[in-house]
Formats: structure tokens, sequence, C-alpha cells
């Protein structure tokens, strides 16, 4: 998976984004086990344009079903089908979330609270904040939650407040 | 969505992508995964960092000291 590619293409569309889940947890505190990237997009029309135009640039796929898989079409519509898309693209999987378990409807504080860094090839990389991936986790059932995950960001949230 | 439509709905999603992925390509993309995760590792567990070399401190000089 080539995921500068997948960030450099979302950043060059100006698509507005945060980095959340295992790669988020990978670049900021520990190696974990994931074969996709996700994003939570900004939910909103002319943001999905955006994104979209990033989508089709980065050979991305989807179906309702898997007969209708097939490459994003142009017009941007088919994002407003559902909150969650789990899509394959020329460089990997990416998942794209409109809402996130835990943060429906904060997108604008969460991004206010973002943490910019950067990929190991230079790839400016926005990531959520450790208080909000730990609400994302704390908002799923138990059965899905990531202990390990959870135990990591409390302890980088008690430090960064310690300090 | 109640959250146990939003679990389902990304179990069918990832079941949907897992049957469309090529199965060449998507271990290509494992592999790749796994080189650019070691070389975007935190600071901290990065290799050949002096944080990350003690065993290899440890390891005896064959060289005496001050020699």
């Amino acid at each position: 998976m080539n995921v500068d590619a997948m960030l450099l293409v979302l950043n060059e569309e100006q698509v507005d984004y945060l980095l959340i889940g295992g790669m988020n947890f990978l670049i900021r505190h520990l190696p974990e086990l994931t074969f996709d990237v996700d994003i939570w997009a900004r939910d909103e029309e002319e943001n999905l344009r955006r994104l979209n135009r990033a989508l089709r640039r980065l050979g991305a796929q989807w179906g309702r079903t898997e007969a209708e898989w097939r490459p994003v079409p142009e017009d941007p519509g088919w994002l407003q089908l559902q909150t969650i898309f789990c899509l394959t693209t020329d460089h990997g999987a990416l998942d794209v979330f409109r809402e996130v378990r835990g943060l429906e409807g904060r997108y604008a504080e969460c991004k206010a609270r973002r943490v910019r860094t950067e990929t190991a090839a230079g790839v400016a990389c926005p990531c959520l904040s450790d208080r909000d991936m730990l609400a994302c986790q704390e908002a799923l059932p138990p059965s899905e939650q990531k202990t390990r995950r959870m135990e990591v960001l409390r302890e980088a949230i008690r430090r960064s407040e310690a300090k | 969505m109640k959250s146990a439509q939003v679990s389902q709905l990304k179990r069918e999603e990832e079941r949907k992508r897992d049957a469309a992925f090529d199965p060449a390509q998507r271990w290509q993309h494992i592999q790749q995964t796994i080189t650019w995760a070691e070389a975007n590792l935190p600071p901290h567990l990065r290799r050949n960092r002096p944080r990350t070399r003690g065993p290899e401190k440890r390891r005896p000089s064959i060289v005496p000291p001050h020699e």
C-alpha cells in the first residue's frame, strides 16, 4: 500500500480530512497491524466533490454489491448513499468515513484539535488528536474496542496533560 | 444510525472489498504497507537510533578500550 501516494492526492485536491484509525496510531504511537488507510472527510458538498476527484485519481473502486464493483463515478452523489465506504484503490485499501462514532457532528472541533504531522517521505498528514482517537474507541461496543490502543492513548493523554 | 447498524455496515463494506480485491495485488499492498510502516514508526521505535540500540551497546567490543 502506498500511503504517501494516497495522502498526497488528497492533499493536492485540497480535501478537508483527518487521518484516523490504525495508520494514525502507527504514525504517532506504536506499530499496529493495519492494512487500510482510514480517513474522516468533512461532510460538506464541495468537500465531497474534491474527495471524489481525489478518489478518481487514485483509481478508487466501490459498489453497492460485489457485482456492481467498479471505478467510482464522476458524479460525487454516490458518496451520499451511506456514511462509510471501504474502497480499493491503485495504491491500497482506503476507508472513507463521513461520520465517526463517538464524534458525530463534531468534525470542526476535532479538526481544530488535529495534530499536524508528516510521513517519513514528507507528506503532510492531518491526524485526529489522541483524545478524539480515544473517544472513537470508547464509543465502540466492547467486542470491537482495541484495548491496547486505548491504554496507549490514555497514557499519551496523561503525559501531555502532566507537561 | 445506531451503533450496531454502523458495525454491520462496516463489516459488509469490508466483506465486499475483500471479495473485490485481486489477491496478488492485495499481497503486494500488504508487503508495501509493512515497508512503509517501518519507515514511519514513531521516532522512539525507529531502528538505529540511540534509544533503540541497547542490545548493540551491551555487546562487548572486540577491541579493548584505549588501544
